[in-house]
């Protein structure tokens, strides 16, 4: 790798007239991450994707691919996946394939292992047009894959694909990022992010709201499980507490989350001198999910 | 370029359509000379007041302006080849794959490219053909091939034009179809007789038709009230157009989102 950052933006705005897509968008993304880019529908991931490959234009802001300014050469070492799969109708998913390889400028002899990864090799000659979306989705994944590239750009990877076929893309998704290479993915899916990303950049209505490792940005509110046999007098004792952000009743149990960084230990040892015996007391960290409503909302 | 060249080929090379429509305007064209000559002959034997058009030189101009009536054949391969890549979103898919805007501009510029160099050898080959058969000297007026070459273009920059700007191949076709055969005649009919004399050779078709009028000479003439502009007035005017539609072209493939 010529850079530590594969992918860095800076100040990336795009206007689709009146509508502000895009509003001043800086992230970086670095090199052998799973990088997962989220929001709600309509928050500019899209566009986001489709800027950096250069098939939509931006109004303001740069990006830079490698650490270098852009250039079509640099979209050969991406595999990519935006928005639909895009092919020939006419033509079979061997010829699509070549076509593709040409552009890239590889040869032709990766082609066999992409539709066999995809499941896609007993229907090889098969005309594109005849495809399901689910077949035409892993088209559009082996396509990606096609010559082995250093980087992924996968936007909602899953989609149209059944559980079985979900599970294998996450799978092939982890194993690809585990041999250091490089996966930026959109999806809407948080519970898929959550199990395979490393990093994220969270939108909403074309404005970052928060980027970087996964822990660093759910690890800041770490959410602690109490029980107790007296509920009502835990309860007493917790709402006392001056760094107490919000308690929420829960299967017989108390799930607080602390303003400051307060540890199990810490409460544990408070509830105790409060004269309370706890008989549950676990961390968890907050879900993907619960981070993801708690900012775009 | 010959590496864009090869990719465009692969586009094409399995495409039923283009095929058809390759082999709709390889056969049709000289079908139509054989068919012209047949009615000529005819005519000619029983008012025989004019040179044989299929002689050299005049076969050049012949076959020329006899073929230009099945170039909108291949105008219509350009729109689908065209408008196919904005339907299926492969215009977008070939740049996400490493190409630049330019490479793909410059491979549909070669695909327009090919395509006259095609019906410019067609005319060619069927002048040769013809002429051969009626005598005449074969080295004299081959200018009007390269004519003939520039009234292709004309006619495909047009269709590459609609191609570019138009999502939809079927309303492209049948604009551009309505405009080769009739719109344009209608527009310079009115210009010329209802504006002002001559003034419907400034359009982007008819520059051309009226340098290669062939047959059509005689009723041109009879229609003229006054002295047409020069052949070279067309040609620079066919340039102009030609400049024009390849350049909005060229600012909307570079320019727009995809």
């Amino acid at each position: 790798m010529e850079n530590n950052q594969i992918l860095s933006l800076h100040q990336v705005s795009k206007n689709y007239g009146p509508i502000q897509a895009l509003k001043e968008v800086s992230f970086e993304v670095p090199a052998g991450s799973v990088f997962g880019v989220l929001g709600p529908n309509g928050s500019g991931k899209t566009t986001l994707l489709g800027i950096i490959m250069d098939v939509l234009k931006a109004n303001s802001g740069t990006y830079q691919w490698f650490g270098q300014p852009p250039h079509q050469d640099q979209r050969k070492r991406i595999g990519t996946l935006l928005e639909t799969p895009n092919f020939y109708h006419y033509y079979s998913a061997i010829r699509n394939l070549e076509i593709t390889a040409a552009i890239k400028g590889r040869g032709t002899d990766d082609i066999e292992r992409v539709l066999k990864l995809t499941e896609l090799w007993e229907r090889k000659d098969s005309k594109f047009s005849t495809f399901s979306l689910g077949m035409k989705q892993r088209l559009a994944i082996a396509n990606a894959l096609l010559g082995n590239p250093e980087v992924l750009l996968l936007d909602e990877p899953t989609n149209g694909l059944d559980p079985a076929g979900i599970a294998e893309i996450r799978e092939l998704i982890r194993q690809l990022g585990q041999r250091g290479t490089t996966v930026i993915m959109a999806s809407h899916l948080l519970d898929e992010v959550e199990k395979v990303c490393t990093h994220v950049a969270i939108l909403k209505k074309g404005v970052l709201l928060t980027s970087g490792h996964v822990d660093q940005v759910l690890a800041n509110e770490d959410m602690i499980e109490i029980g107790a046999a007296d509920l009502s007098r835990l309860e007493g004792v917790l709402s006392s507490l001056p760094d107490v952000k919000s308690i929420r009743r829960h299967n017989g149990s108390f799930q607080v989350i602390f303003t400051e960084g307060r540890t199990a230990e810490q409460l544990n040892r408070h509830c105790f001198e409060q004269g309370i015996t706890l008989n549950y007391l676990a961390v968890k960290r907050k879900s993907l999910e619960a981070r993801f409503i708690e900012l775009t909302n | 370029m010959t590496q864009v060249l090869k990719i465009e080929w692969l586009k094409v090379k399995a495409y039923r359509t283009f095929w058809i429509l390759i082999g709709l305007f390889t056969v049709a064209g000289p079908l139509l000379c054989m068919a012209y000559q047949s009615l000529n002959r005819q005519v000619s034997s029983k008012l025989p007041l004019f040179k044989d058009p299929f002689a050299f030189p005049e076969v050049y101009e012949t076959t020329a302006w006899l073929t230009s009536y099945m170039t909108p054949v291949m105008g219509i391969l350009l729109i689908i080849l065209l408008t196919n890549e904005n339907n299926f979103r492969t215009i977008r898919q070939n740049i996400i794959d490493g190409w630049s805007r330019d490479q793909f501009i410059l491979a549909k510029f070669g695909v327009m490219i090919g395509m006259v160099l095609y019906i410019t050898l067609l005319v060619a080959l069927t002048a040769f053909v013809f002429g051969a058969q009626s005598g005449g000297s074969p080295s004299e007026g081959t200018s009007m091939i390269l004519l003939s070459a520039l009234q292709s273009l004309t006619y495909l920059s047009i269709a590459f034009f609609l191609g570019t700007f138009m999502k939809r191949s079927g309303i492209a076709i049948a604009i551009y179809v309505f405009y080769a055969y009739v719109g344009e005649f209608m527009i310079a009919a009115l210009l010329d007789f209802k504006v002002k004399t001559h003034s419907g050779a400034f359009l982007p078709m008819e520059c051309t038709d009226r340098l290669i009028s062939g047959g059509s000479k005689i009723i041109r003439q009879l229609a003229s009230r006054a002295t047409p502009p020069s052949n070279t007035v067309y040609a620079l005017t066919a340039v102009a157009y030609i400049l024009i539609f390849c350049y909005f072209s060229w600012r909307k493939m570079k320019k727009a989102d995809l």
